[in-house]
Protein backbone atom coordinates (compact mmCIF):
# COMPACT_ATOMS: atom_id res chain seq x y z
CA UNK A 1 0.00 0.00 0.00
CA UNK A 2 1.69 3.19 -1.30
CA UNK A 3 1.83 6.11 -3.49
CA UNK A 4 3.42 4.78 -6.58
CA UNK A 5 4.89 7.52 -9.25
CA UNK A 6 5.89 5.35 -12.41
CA UNK A 7 7.81 6.66 -15.37
CA UNK A 8 6.21 10.44 -15.32
CA UNK A 9 6.91 12.86 -17.82
CA UNK A 10 5.80 16.08 -18.68
CA UNK A 11 6.74 18.82 -21.01
CA UNK A 12 5.55 22.69 -21.00
CA UNK A 13 5.13 24.00 -24.60
CA UNK A 14 5.70 27.49 -24.82
CA UNK A 15 4.87 29.89 -27.69
CA UNK A 16 8.01 31.13 -29.26
CA UNK A 17 10.00 29.46 -26.74
CA UNK A 18 11.93 25.98 -26.60
CA UNK A 19 9.75 23.35 -25.13
CA UNK A 20 10.22 22.39 -21.73
CA UNK A 21 11.08 18.97 -20.43
CA UNK A 22 10.27 19.65 -16.71
CA UNK A 23 9.92 15.84 -15.44
CA UNK A 24 11.87 12.89 -17.72
CA UNK A 25 10.66 9.83 -16.39
CA UNK A 26 10.16 10.06 -12.77
CA UNK A 27 10.14 6.92 -10.46
CA UNK A 28 9.19 7.27 -6.80
CA UNK A 29 7.58 4.77 -4.29
CA UNK A 30 6.01 6.60 -1.37
CA UNK A 31 5.45 4.21 1.52
CA UNK A 32 2.01 4.76 3.44
CA UNK A 33 2.89 6.72 6.33
CA UNK A 34 6.13 8.07 5.29
CA UNK A 35 6.83 11.64 5.48
CA UNK A 36 8.87 12.37 2.09
CA UNK A 37 10.55 15.84 1.22
CA UNK A 38 10.78 17.35 -2.77
CA UNK A 39 13.85 19.37 -2.68
CA UNK A 40 15.65 21.47 -5.62
CA UNK A 41 15.87 24.45 -7.65
CA UNK A 42 13.29 26.54 -9.27
CA UNK A 43 12.53 25.36 -11.98
CA UNK A 44 13.60 21.83 -11.79
CA UNK A 45 9.99 20.44 -11.75
CA UNK A 46 9.61 19.27 -8.06
CA UNK A 47 5.87 21.39 -7.79
CA UNK A 48 5.12 19.95 -11.50
CA UNK A 49 5.55 16.45 -9.86
CA UNK A 50 2.94 17.61 -6.96
CA UNK A 51 0.25 19.24 -9.02
CA UNK A 52 0.59 15.77 -11.05
CA UNK A 53 -0.03 13.55 -8.32
CA UNK A 54 -2.80 15.65 -7.15
CA UNK A 55 -4.65 15.32 -10.26
CA UNK A 56 -4.14 19.26 -11.45
CA UNK A 57 -2.01 18.62 -14.14
CA UNK A 58 -2.10 15.52 -16.50
CA UNK A 59 1.07 14.23 -17.90
CA UNK A 60 2.60 12.91 -20.80
CA UNK A 61 3.42 9.84 -19.81
CA UNK A 62 3.49 7.36 -17.34
CA UNK A 63 1.41 6.73 -14.37
CA UNK A 64 0.52 7.36 -11.20
CA UNK A 65 -1.40 5.00 -8.25
CA UNK A 66 -2.20 5.60 -5.18
CA UNK A 67 -3.17 1.71 -2.99
CA UNK A 68 -3.22 0.44 -6.66
CA UNK A 69 -6.03 2.89 -7.92
CA UNK A 70 -4.68 4.95 -11.00
CA UNK A 71 -4.75 8.94 -10.21
CA UNK A 72 -5.74 11.26 -12.96
CA UNK A 73 -7.87 14.17 -11.10
CA UNK A 74 -8.20 15.44 -7.93
CA UNK A 75 -10.15 13.01 -5.47
CA UNK A 76 -10.43 12.98 -1.70
CA UNK A 77 -7.81 10.71 -0.96
CA UNK A 78 -5.56 13.71 -1.82
CA UNK A 79 -5.90 16.76 -0.09
CA UNK A 80 -3.15 19.88 -0.51
CA UNK A 81 -1.93 22.94 1.21
CA UNK A 82 -0.75 26.03 -1.30
CA UNK A 83 2.47 28.43 -0.89
CA UNK A 84 0.12 31.43 -0.44
CA UNK A 85 -2.65 29.93 2.11
CA UNK A 86 -5.44 30.42 -1.15
CA UNK A 87 -8.18 31.08 1.18
CA UNK A 88 -11.53 32.79 -0.18
CA UNK A 89 -11.12 36.49 0.90
CA UNK A 90 -14.63 36.54 1.79
CA UNK A 91 -15.41 33.50 3.56
CA UNK A 92 -14.20 33.15 7.59
CA UNK A 93 -11.51 30.20 8.34
CA UNK A 94 -14.51 28.31 9.45
CA UNK A 95 -16.39 28.24 5.91
CA UNK A 96 -13.04 28.04 4.34
CA UNK A 97 -12.09 24.87 6.15
CA UNK A 98 -16.37 23.55 6.12
CA UNK A 99 -16.75 24.70 2.55
CA UNK A 100 -13.62 22.75 1.37
CA UNK A 101 -14.30 19.55 3.23
CA UNK A 102 -17.62 19.42 2.61
CA UNK A 103 -17.25 19.30 -1.32
CA UNK A 104 -14.30 17.37 -1.13
CA UNK A 105 -16.29 14.66 1.03
CA UNK A 106 -19.94 14.78 -0.09
CA UNK A 107 -19.87 11.27 1.85
CA UNK A 108 -19.76 12.55 5.26
CA UNK A 109 -22.83 13.65 7.16
CA UNK A 110 -23.38 17.10 8.80
CA UNK A 111 -22.33 15.82 12.57
CA UNK A 112 -19.47 14.06 11.08
CA UNK A 113 -17.87 17.32 8.75
CA UNK A 114 -18.91 20.08 11.43
CA UNK A 115 -17.24 17.10 14.05
CA UNK A 116 -13.73 17.15 12.11
CA UNK A 117 -13.81 21.03 11.17
CA UNK A 118 -13.62 21.73 14.75
CA UNK A 119 -11.28 19.29 15.63
CA UNK A 120 -8.42 20.81 12.46
CA UNK A 121 -9.01 24.11 13.38
CA UNK A 122 -9.14 23.59 17.53
CA UNK A 123 -5.26 21.25 16.66
CA UNK A 124 -3.90 24.34 14.70
CA UNK A 125 -5.20 26.53 17.30
CA UNK A 126 -7.52 29.03 15.07
CA UNK A 127 -11.17 27.99 16.94
CA UNK A 128 -11.36 30.69 18.62
CA UNK A 129 -10.38 32.71 15.32
CA UNK A 130 -12.97 31.07 13.37
CA UNK A 131 -14.97 33.80 12.51
CA UNK A 132 -12.32 36.09 11.35
CA UNK A 133 -11.86 36.56 7.73
CA UNK A 134 -8.29 35.79 5.69
CA UNK A 135 -7.67 39.71 5.69
CA UNK A 136 -8.10 39.57 9.39
CA UNK A 137 -5.67 37.28 10.67
CA UNK A 138 -1.72 36.92 10.30
CA UNK A 139 -0.02 35.25 7.68
CA UNK A 140 0.87 32.27 9.94
CA UNK A 141 -2.77 31.85 10.67
CA UNK A 142 -4.08 32.03 7.07
CA UNK A 143 -1.56 29.17 6.59
CA UNK A 144 -2.48 27.47 9.51
CA UNK A 145 -6.71 27.71 8.56
CA UNK A 146 -5.27 26.20 5.00
CA UNK A 147 -3.35 23.32 6.68
CA UNK A 148 -6.70 22.63 8.87
CA UNK A 149 -8.65 22.43 5.88
CA UNK A 150 -6.32 19.90 3.96
CA UNK A 151 -6.78 18.09 7.01
CA UNK A 152 -10.17 18.28 7.50
CA UNK A 153 -10.72 16.47 3.96
CA UNK A 154 -9.13 13.03 6.34
CA UNK A 155 -6.82 12.95 3.08
CA UNK A 156 -4.63 9.55 3.03
CA UNK A 157 -1.99 11.83 1.53
CA UNK A 158 -1.15 15.11 2.38
CA UNK A 159 -0.23 17.12 -0.74
CA UNK A 160 2.35 20.57 0.58
CA UNK A 161 3.55 23.20 -1.92
CA UNK A 162 6.31 25.03 -0.16
CA UNK A 163 3.63 25.71 2.38
CA UNK A 164 6.23 27.38 4.96
CA UNK A 165 7.97 29.51 2.17
CA UNK A 166 6.17 32.58 2.87
CA UNK A 167 6.50 32.58 6.64
CA UNK A 168 9.22 34.19 8.97
CA UNK A 169 11.61 32.15 10.51
CA UNK A 170 9.63 31.59 14.20
CA UNK A 171 6.09 31.69 12.72
CA UNK A 172 7.66 28.52 10.40
CA UNK A 173 9.40 26.75 13.12
CA UNK A 174 5.81 26.69 15.18
CA UNK A 175 4.16 25.35 12.08
CA UNK A 176 6.40 22.91 11.39
CA UNK A 177 6.07 21.22 14.86
CA UNK A 178 2.04 21.81 14.38
CA UNK A 179 2.34 19.94 11.54
CA UNK A 180 4.23 16.89 12.39
CA UNK A 181 2.09 16.84 15.57
CA UNK A 182 -0.93 16.22 13.01
CA UNK A 183 0.23 13.88 10.92
CA UNK A 184 1.87 11.87 13.61
CA UNK A 185 -0.98 12.35 16.08
CA UNK A 186 -4.74 12.41 15.80
CA UNK A 187 -4.99 12.75 11.99
CA UNK A 188 -5.91 9.89 9.91
CA UNK A 189 -3.41 11.04 7.35
CA UNK A 190 -0.93 8.61 6.69
CA UNK A 191 1.71 9.93 3.98
CA UNK A 192 2.77 13.45 3.74
CA UNK A 193 4.41 14.68 0.27
CA UNK A 194 5.94 18.13 0.58
CA UNK A 195 7.67 20.58 -2.33
CA UNK A 196 10.36 23.05 -0.29
CA UNK A 197 13.66 24.78 -1.07
CA UNK A 198 14.59 24.55 2.31
CA UNK A 199 17.08 22.42 3.26
CA UNK A 200 16.82 22.53 7.39
CA UNK A 201 13.42 22.39 6.55
CA UNK A 202 13.61 18.76 4.67
CA UNK A 203 15.97 17.43 7.04
CA UNK A 204 14.04 18.45 10.33
CA UNK A 205 10.49 16.77 8.90
CA UNK A 206 11.50 14.18 6.17
CA UNK A 207 12.07 10.59 6.31
CA UNK A 208 13.55 10.96 2.85
CA UNK A 209 14.29 14.08 0.97
CA UNK A 210 14.25 13.34 -3.23
CA UNK A 211 16.51 15.84 -4.41
CA UNK A 212 15.70 16.81 -7.89
CA UNK A 213 17.80 18.41 -10.54
CA UNK A 214 16.84 21.03 -13.06
CA UNK A 215 16.36 19.89 -17.44
CA UNK A 216 18.32 18.48 -18.65
CA UNK A 217 19.30 16.34 -15.97
CA UNK A 218 17.35 13.90 -15.43
CA UNK A 219 14.74 14.45 -12.35
CA UNK A 220 15.17 12.71 -9.57
CA UNK A 221 19.15 12.61 -8.95
CA UNK A 222 19.57 11.22 -5.29
CA UNK A 223 16.90 9.93 -2.54
CA UNK A 224 18.95 10.78 0.65
CA UNK A 225 17.02 8.62 3.68
CA UNK A 226 16.64 11.06 7.31
CA UNK A 227 17.65 8.24 10.11
CA UNK A 228 17.17 10.49 12.39
CA UNK A 229 14.14 9.24 15.30
CA UNK A 230 10.95 10.93 15.80
CA UNK A 231 10.46 13.23 17.45
CA UNK A 232 12.55 15.42 16.54
CA UNK A 233 13.51 18.43 18.63
CA UNK A 234 14.78 21.37 16.04
CA UNK A 235 17.23 22.22 19.22
CA UNK A 236 19.07 19.23 19.54
CA UNK A 237 18.41 17.63 16.26
CA UNK A 238 21.16 19.64 14.79
CA UNK A 239 23.78 18.13 16.85
CA UNK A 240 22.85 14.60 15.59
CA UNK A 241 25.87 13.22 13.06
CA UNK A 242 23.13 12.34 10.63
CA UNK A 243 21.79 15.15 10.37
CA UNK A 244 24.78 16.99 9.55
CA UNK A 245 25.63 13.99 7.21
CA UNK A 246 22.42 14.92 5.48
CA UNK A 247 22.45 18.26 5.24
CA UNK A 248 26.17 18.34 3.76
CA UNK A 249 24.84 15.69 0.80
CA UNK A 250 21.80 17.83 0.28
CA UNK A 251 24.46 21.19 0.01
CA UNK A 252 27.04 19.56 -2.10
CA UNK A 253 24.28 18.33 -4.47
CA UNK A 254 22.54 21.66 -4.51
CA UNK A 255 25.49 23.73 -5.34
CA UNK A 256 26.86 21.40 -7.35
CA UNK A 257 24.08 22.22 -9.57
CA UNK A 258 24.57 25.68 -9.03
CA UNK A 259 27.83 25.54 -10.33
CA UNK A 260 26.80 23.58 -13.62
CA UNK A 261 24.27 26.07 -14.50
CA UNK B 1 16.11 29.25 8.24
CA UNK B 2 16.02 29.25 4.25
CA UNK B 3 19.84 28.21 3.98
CA UNK B 4 20.00 28.78 0.51
CA UNK B 5 18.15 32.12 -0.57
CA UNK B 6 19.02 32.02 -3.78
CA UNK B 7 17.10 29.06 -4.19
CA UNK B 8 13.69 30.93 -4.00
CA UNK B 9 11.26 30.10 -6.19
CA UNK B 10 9.88 32.98 -8.54
CA UNK B 11 6.65 31.14 -9.89
CA UNK B 12 4.82 34.62 -10.24
CA UNK B 13 1.14 34.89 -9.37
CA UNK B 14 -0.78 34.31 -12.36
CA UNK B 15 -0.92 38.27 -13.90
CA UNK B 16 -4.34 37.96 -15.38
CA UNK B 17 -4.31 39.97 -19.11
CA UNK B 18 -7.18 42.57 -19.04
CA UNK B 19 -9.42 41.96 -21.98
CA UNK B 20 -9.17 44.29 -24.82
CA UNK B 21 -11.04 47.56 -24.27
CA UNK B 22 -11.64 46.93 -20.61
CA UNK B 23 -11.52 49.84 -18.63
CA UNK B 24 -9.70 48.75 -15.54
CA UNK B 25 -11.02 48.79 -11.75
CA UNK B 26 -10.53 51.93 -11.01
CA UNK B 27 -8.58 52.09 -7.85
CA UNK B 28 -10.95 52.90 -5.06
CA UNK B 29 -8.80 55.81 -3.41
CA UNK B 30 -11.26 57.74 -1.96
CA UNK B 31 -10.87 58.25 1.43
CA UNK B 32 -13.74 56.59 2.87
CA UNK B 33 -12.23 56.65 6.38
CA UNK B 34 -15.40 55.37 8.30
CA UNK B 35 -15.71 52.27 6.28
CA UNK B 36 -11.94 50.23 6.57
CA UNK B 37 -13.45 47.27 7.75
CA UNK B 38 -13.04 46.30 10.96
CA UNK B 39 -9.66 45.20 11.10
CA UNK B 40 -8.89 48.67 12.24
CA UNK B 41 -11.44 49.13 14.48
CA UNK B 42 -9.83 51.10 17.30
CA UNK B 43 -6.37 51.20 16.16
CA UNK B 44 -6.51 54.51 14.52
CA UNK B 45 -4.15 57.29 16.21
CA UNK B 46 -5.31 60.26 17.80
CA UNK B 47 -3.35 61.78 15.54
CA UNK B 48 -4.99 60.07 12.30
CA UNK B 49 -8.61 62.28 12.73
CA UNK B 50 -6.73 65.30 13.11
CA UNK B 51 -4.79 64.11 9.85
CA UNK B 52 -8.34 63.62 8.16
CA UNK B 53 -9.88 66.79 9.37
CA UNK B 54 -6.79 68.79 8.37
CA UNK B 55 -7.00 67.20 4.79
CA UNK B 56 -10.24 67.56 4.82
CA UNK B 57 -10.36 71.28 5.22
CA UNK B 58 -7.35 71.47 2.58
CA UNK B 59 -9.26 69.97 0.04
CA UNK B 60 -12.54 72.16 0.43
CA UNK B 61 -10.39 75.21 0.53
CA UNK B 62 -8.62 74.37 -2.60
CA UNK B 63 -11.74 73.11 -4.35
CA UNK B 64 -13.65 76.74 -3.40
CA UNK B 65 -10.50 78.42 -4.74
CA UNK B 66 -10.75 76.24 -7.93
CA UNK B 67 -14.87 77.11 -8.04
CA UNK B 68 -13.90 80.25 -7.60
CA UNK B 69 -11.79 81.07 -10.21
CA UNK B 70 -14.26 78.93 -12.74
CA UNK B 71 -16.92 81.06 -11.68
CA UNK B 72 -14.40 84.30 -12.01
CA UNK B 73 -13.99 83.05 -15.79
CA UNK B 74 -17.57 82.88 -16.51
CA UNK B 75 -18.44 85.94 -15.19
CA UNK B 76 -16.30 87.48 -18.26
CA UNK B 77 -17.63 85.32 -20.59
CA UNK B 78 -21.10 86.10 -20.05
CA UNK B 79 -19.76 89.93 -20.41
CA UNK B 80 -17.81 89.35 -23.22
CA UNK B 81 -20.57 87.05 -25.06
CA UNK B 82 -24.26 88.81 -24.65
CA UNK B 83 -26.72 85.61 -24.38
CA UNK B 84 -24.54 83.72 -22.16
CA UNK B 85 -26.02 84.41 -18.67
CA UNK B 86 -24.16 85.54 -15.63
CA UNK B 87 -23.24 83.63 -13.09
CA UNK B 88 -25.74 85.46 -10.73
CA UNK B 89 -28.91 85.09 -12.58
CA UNK B 90 -28.22 81.33 -12.88
CA UNK B 91 -27.63 80.63 -9.44
CA UNK B 92 -31.06 82.52 -8.92
CA UNK B 93 -32.74 80.59 -11.56
CA UNK B 94 -31.20 77.04 -9.71
CA UNK B 95 -32.13 78.22 -6.07
CA UNK B 96 -35.86 79.25 -8.01
CA UNK B 97 -36.15 75.86 -9.47
CA UNK B 98 -34.70 73.74 -5.97
CA UNK B 99 -37.04 76.01 -3.95
CA UNK B 100 -40.55 74.40 -5.81
CA UNK B 101 -39.30 70.89 -7.52
CA UNK B 102 -42.55 68.99 -7.27
CA UNK B 103 -45.25 71.49 -8.25
CA UNK B 104 -47.34 70.20 -11.67
CA UNK B 105 -49.22 72.05 -13.98
CA UNK B 106 -50.10 69.82 -16.44
CA UNK B 107 -47.49 67.30 -19.09
CA UNK B 108 -45.95 70.92 -20.03
CA UNK B 109 -45.13 72.17 -16.56
CA UNK B 110 -43.57 70.08 -13.98
CA UNK B 111 -41.08 71.16 -11.68
CA UNK B 112 -37.47 70.32 -11.34
CA UNK B 113 -37.93 67.52 -9.01
CA UNK B 114 -40.48 65.46 -11.21
CA UNK B 115 -38.79 66.14 -14.10
CA UNK B 116 -35.48 64.44 -12.28
CA UNK B 117 -37.49 61.74 -11.08
CA UNK B 118 -38.43 61.00 -14.50
CA UNK B 119 -35.05 60.77 -15.48
CA UNK B 120 -33.47 58.64 -12.71
CA UNK B 121 -36.66 56.18 -13.51
CA UNK B 122 -35.77 55.52 -16.62
CA UNK B 123 -32.00 55.36 -16.04
CA UNK B 124 -32.70 53.01 -12.72
CA UNK B 125 -34.66 50.96 -15.14
CA UNK B 126 -32.57 50.28 -18.07
CA UNK B 127 -29.44 50.04 -15.99
CA UNK B 128 -31.17 47.32 -13.67
CA UNK B 129 -32.29 45.38 -17.49
CA UNK B 130 -28.55 46.03 -18.66
CA UNK B 131 -27.14 44.61 -15.24
CA UNK B 132 -29.49 41.37 -14.89
CA UNK B 133 -28.37 40.91 -18.24
CA UNK B 134 -25.22 41.98 -18.41
CA UNK B 135 -23.53 40.17 -15.81
CA UNK B 136 -24.78 36.98 -16.27
CA UNK B 137 -23.33 37.61 -20.32
CA UNK B 138 -20.32 38.52 -18.79
CA UNK B 139 -19.98 35.91 -16.52
CA UNK B 140 -20.18 33.65 -19.00
CA UNK B 141 -17.91 35.05 -21.47
CA UNK B 142 -15.48 35.24 -18.45
CA UNK B 143 -15.33 31.70 -17.87
CA UNK B 144 -15.38 29.81 -21.07
CA UNK B 145 -13.10 30.67 -24.01
CA UNK B 146 -15.37 29.62 -26.24
CA UNK B 147 -18.58 32.09 -25.38
CA UNK B 148 -15.69 34.79 -24.91
CA UNK B 149 -15.12 33.65 -28.93
CA UNK B 150 -18.40 33.92 -29.55
CA UNK B 151 -19.78 36.58 -28.11
CA UNK B 152 -16.64 39.39 -28.25
CA UNK B 153 -16.46 40.38 -31.71
CA UNK B 154 -20.50 41.72 -31.72
CA UNK B 155 -19.68 43.24 -28.40
CA UNK B 156 -16.72 45.31 -29.63
CA UNK B 157 -18.91 45.61 -33.27
CA UNK B 158 -21.51 47.11 -31.01
CA UNK B 159 -20.26 49.41 -28.32
CA UNK B 160 -18.82 51.88 -30.47
CA UNK B 161 -22.01 52.56 -31.29
CA UNK B 162 -23.50 55.33 -30.21
CA UNK B 163 -26.30 54.44 -27.84
CA UNK B 164 -28.63 57.26 -29.27
CA UNK B 165 -28.38 55.64 -32.73
CA UNK B 166 -30.75 52.85 -31.30
CA UNK B 167 -33.18 54.82 -30.70
CA UNK B 168 -35.13 55.04 -33.44
CA UNK B 169 -34.75 50.98 -33.64
CA UNK B 170 -36.51 51.15 -29.85
CA UNK B 171 -39.42 53.71 -30.89
CA UNK B 172 -40.56 51.65 -33.77
CA UNK B 173 -40.28 49.02 -31.34
CA UNK B 174 -42.41 50.67 -28.63
CA UNK B 175 -44.13 53.47 -30.17
CA UNK B 176 -43.62 55.51 -27.21
CA UNK B 177 -40.35 57.88 -26.46
CA UNK B 178 -40.09 57.45 -22.78
CA UNK B 179 -39.58 53.66 -23.44
CA UNK B 180 -37.41 54.08 -25.93
CA UNK B 181 -35.11 56.32 -23.67
CA UNK B 182 -34.90 53.25 -21.07
CA UNK B 183 -34.12 50.90 -23.56
CA UNK B 184 -31.33 53.01 -25.27
CA UNK B 185 -30.01 53.35 -21.82
CA UNK B 186 -30.40 49.38 -21.72
CA UNK B 187 -27.94 49.72 -24.63
CA UNK B 188 -25.35 52.35 -22.85
CA UNK B 189 -25.22 50.45 -19.57
CA UNK B 190 -24.79 46.95 -21.38
CA UNK B 191 -21.29 46.80 -22.97
CA UNK B 192 -19.65 48.26 -19.82
CA UNK B 193 -21.41 45.67 -18.03
CA UNK B 194 -20.79 42.62 -19.78
CA UNK B 195 -16.92 43.73 -20.61
CA UNK B 196 -15.72 44.74 -17.17
CA UNK B 197 -17.99 41.70 -15.77
CA UNK B 198 -16.49 39.48 -18.23
CA UNK B 199 -13.03 40.50 -17.44
CA UNK B 200 -13.44 39.84 -13.99
CA UNK B 201 -14.55 36.56 -14.48
CA UNK B 202 -11.51 35.52 -16.65
CA UNK B 203 -9.04 36.80 -13.94
CA UNK B 204 -9.86 34.28 -11.25
CA UNK B 205 -6.81 33.66 -9.92
CA UNK B 206 -5.05 30.23 -10.72
CA UNK B 207 -4.78 29.06 -7.07
CA UNK B 208 -8.11 29.70 -6.41
CA UNK B 209 -9.32 27.73 -9.40
CA UNK B 210 -6.64 24.82 -8.12
CA UNK B 211 -8.26 25.27 -4.76
CA UNK B 212 -11.65 24.75 -6.06
CA UNK B 213 -9.99 21.89 -8.05
CA UNK B 214 -8.28 20.00 -5.53
CA UNK B 215 -11.58 20.39 -3.03
CA UNK B 216 -13.93 19.04 -5.99
CA UNK B 217 -16.54 22.01 -5.71
CA UNK B 218 -19.37 21.82 -7.59
CA UNK B 219 -20.47 24.24 -10.10
CA UNK B 220 -22.82 25.55 -7.60
CA UNK B 221 -20.13 25.71 -4.90
CA UNK B 222 -17.53 27.35 -7.40
CA UNK B 223 -19.86 30.18 -8.64
CA UNK B 224 -20.74 31.13 -4.56
CA UNK B 225 -17.07 31.04 -3.59
CA UNK B 226 -14.99 31.63 -6.42
CA UNK B 227 -16.39 32.81 -9.41
CA UNK B 228 -18.73 35.29 -7.98
CA UNK B 229 -16.77 36.41 -5.15
CA UNK B 230 -14.20 37.25 -7.45
CA UNK B 231 -15.91 38.93 -10.15
CA UNK B 232 -17.77 40.98 -7.61
CA UNK B 233 -15.46 44.01 -7.54
CA UNK B 234 -14.73 44.05 -11.56
CA UNK B 235 -18.75 43.63 -11.66
CA UNK B 236 -19.18 46.91 -8.97
CA UNK B 237 -16.56 49.00 -11.64
CA UNK B 238 -18.93 47.97 -15.28
CA UNK B 239 -22.20 48.78 -13.29
CA UNK B 240 -20.28 52.08 -11.74
CA UNK B 241 -18.84 53.06 -15.41
CA UNK B 242 -22.46 51.93 -16.89
CA UNK B 243 -24.14 54.49 -14.49
CA UNK B 244 -21.77 57.23 -15.35
CA UNK B 245 -22.54 56.74 -19.09
CA UNK B 246 -26.00 56.44 -18.72
CA UNK B 247 -26.44 59.71 -16.78
CA UNK B 248 -24.93 61.36 -19.48
CA UNK B 249 -26.93 59.94 -22.49
CA UNK B 250 -30.11 59.95 -20.52
CA UNK B 251 -30.12 63.95 -20.70
CA UNK B 252 -29.27 63.15 -25.04
CA UNK B 253 -32.23 60.78 -25.55
CA UNK B 254 -34.45 62.74 -23.91
CA UNK B 255 -34.13 65.75 -25.84
CA UNK B 256 -34.51 63.55 -28.68
CA UNK B 257 -37.34 61.82 -27.33
CA UNK B 258 -38.98 65.11 -25.76
CA UNK B 259 -42.12 65.21 -23.68
CA UNK B 260 -40.57 64.74 -20.04
CA UNK B 261 -37.13 64.52 -18.17
CA UNK B 262 -34.54 66.65 -17.54
CA UNK B 263 -32.78 66.26 -20.85
CA UNK B 264 -36.48 67.63 -22.07
CA UNK B 265 -36.35 70.51 -19.63
CA UNK B 266 -32.70 71.54 -20.96
CA UNK B 267 -34.12 71.42 -24.37
CA UNK B 268 -37.22 73.37 -23.69
CA UNK B 269 -35.80 75.91 -21.44
CA UNK B 270 -33.53 76.95 -24.56
CA UNK B 271 -36.26 76.37 -26.62
CA UNK B 272 -38.11 79.02 -24.52
CA UNK B 273 -35.02 81.15 -24.13
CA UNK B 274 -34.50 80.48 -20.63
CA UNK B 275 -30.83 79.98 -20.69
CA UNK B 276 -30.82 80.64 -16.83
CA UNK B 277 -32.92 77.57 -16.43
CA UNK B 278 -30.57 75.95 -19.00
CA UNK B 279 -27.18 76.70 -16.49
CA UNK B 280 -28.97 75.46 -13.81
CA UNK B 281 -30.65 72.37 -14.77
CA UNK B 282 -26.82 71.41 -15.64
CA UNK B 283 -25.93 72.09 -11.98
CA UNK B 284 -28.36 69.99 -11.00
CA UNK B 285 -27.15 67.26 -13.79
CA UNK B 286 -23.92 67.11 -12.17
CA UNK B 287 -24.66 66.82 -8.83
CA UNK B 288 -27.07 64.43 -9.25
CA UNK B 289 -24.43 62.28 -11.31
CA UNK B 290 -21.25 63.40 -8.48
CA UNK B 291 -24.09 61.87 -6.23
CA UNK B 292 -24.44 58.32 -8.18
CA UNK B 293 -20.48 57.99 -8.85
CA UNK B 294 -20.05 58.48 -4.67
CA UNK B 295 -22.88 55.70 -4.38
CA UNK B 296 -20.85 53.21 -6.37
CA UNK B 297 -17.73 54.16 -4.80
CA UNK B 298 -18.93 53.45 -1.79
CA UNK B 299 -20.41 50.03 -2.86
CA UNK B 300 -16.82 49.41 -4.45
CA UNK B 301 -15.27 49.46 -1.33
CA UNK B 302 -17.60 47.34 0.21
CA UNK B 303 -16.75 45.05 -2.25
CA UNK B 304 -12.91 44.91 -2.15
CA UNK B 305 -11.36 41.98 -1.61
CA UNK B 306 -9.05 42.13 1.23
CA UNK B 307 -5.26 40.57 1.38
CA UNK B 308 -4.11 38.70 4.41
CA UNK B 309 -1.66 40.34 6.55
CA UNK B 310 1.56 39.25 5.95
Amino acid sequence: MSLEIKGISKTFHRKGAKSQHVLRGVDLTVETGEFVSLIGHSGCGKSTLLNVVAGLLSADRGTITLDGQPVTTPGPDRAMVFQHYSLFPRLSLLANVREAAKAARPDRTKDRLDEVVERYLTAVGLWEHKDKRPGQVSGGMAQRAAVARAFAVEPKVLLLDEPFGALDALTRARLQAQLVELWQGESTTETVLMVTHGIDEATLLADRIVVMANPPDPSIIDVIPVEIARPRDRVTVVDEPAFREVQARLLRLLTDGLQAA
Amino acid sequence: MSTLKTLTDSTADGETPAAPGVDPPAPSALPLSDNEGPADEGRGEPSRLGGWARSGLSSLGWGLVGAAVVVALWQIGATVAPGVPKPAESFGKFFDLVSDPFYDNGPNDKGIGLQLLISLQRVFTGFAIAAMMGVPLGLVMGSSRRMWKAANPIVQFLRPVSPLAWFPIWLVAFKDGGKASVFVIFITALWPTVLNTAAGAAGIPSDQRDVARVFRFGRLAYFRHVLLPNALPSIVTGLRLSMGIAWMVIVAVEMLAGGAGIGFFVWDSYNASNMPAVIASLLIIGAVGFALDALFMRLAAKVAIEEVRS
